[in-house]
């Protein structure tokens, strides 16, 4: 089964609101860093909406900010 | 031995045929998102997510693992994180708490910067006699977690 979203696009969205890539960790390839925030990791391949909204809720990413397939 | 908890929902979702787990802090905020076909596997990569997010925390000097449950709550699912979970977050928290490198710290413990990059990994399972040394190298408590 092909990816639902890739979590570059996630990455991309997730600095317009001042989180960076701080490197890869252990199980992903991305770990999203802010200061002040919890680190939050990203995988390469998002399986569903599921995923992809949990994410950018824990991101604090405002729903407005969501793309089209996600809201 | 010190375990901590992560409570968490489940869902299923009909459209992907997927598993979809939803770890809470204990502020009851959402921590960590775990998603596969099968519900073992959604727990095992909601573990790697809190994981890695701990991780990187400590790496920055941040000790988040009192985000974590002390106790499973009486009702719904927990994730269980032992020692072999706690332990690698732990010593890496204390190690950026010094601001050194990995290599220093094998440098003190007299083994290569490979084998100490093993016990700041998730599932590390060092020997108790490693640990007093790597405590008395690292120079805060550590045997608590073990």
């Amino acid at each position: 089964m092909g990816s639902f979203m890739r979590g570059r696009e996630i990455v991309e969205i997730a600095r317009l609101h001042g989180w960076r890539h701080g490197g890869p960790g252990a199980s992903h390839p991305y770990i999203l860093k802010r200061q002040g925030s919890r680190p939050v990791p990203v995988r390469d391949k998002l399986e569903n909406k599921f995923e992809a909204q949990g994410i950018l809720k824990q991101l604090g990413i405002p729903r407005s900010d969501w793309p089209e397939k996600l809201r | 031995m010190r375990s901590m908890f992560l409570p968490f929902e489940r869902v299923f979702d009909d459209e992907t045929s997927r598993w979809c787990l939803t770890g809470r802090d204990r502020f009851g905020e959402e921590f960590g998102v775990g998603v596969a076909p099968d519900p073992d596997e959604a727990a095992g990569r909601l573990r790697d997510w809190v994981l890695d997010s701990l991780l990187a925390a400590a790496g920055d000097q941040e000790d988040r693992l009192g985000d974590l449950l002390p106790e499973c709550p009486a009702e719904g699912d927990c994730l269980v994180f032992g020692p072999s979970d706690l332990l690698p977050v732990r010593i890496r928290l204390l190690r950026a708490r010094h601001g050194w490198r990995q290599s220093e710290v094998a440098d003190r413990l007299g083994i290569s910067q490979q084998a100490y990059a093993k016990l700041e990994r998730p599932g590390a399972n060092p020997e108790l006699q490693t640990l007093v040394r790597v405590e008395r190298a690292l120079e805060a408590p550590l045997l608590e977690y073990a």
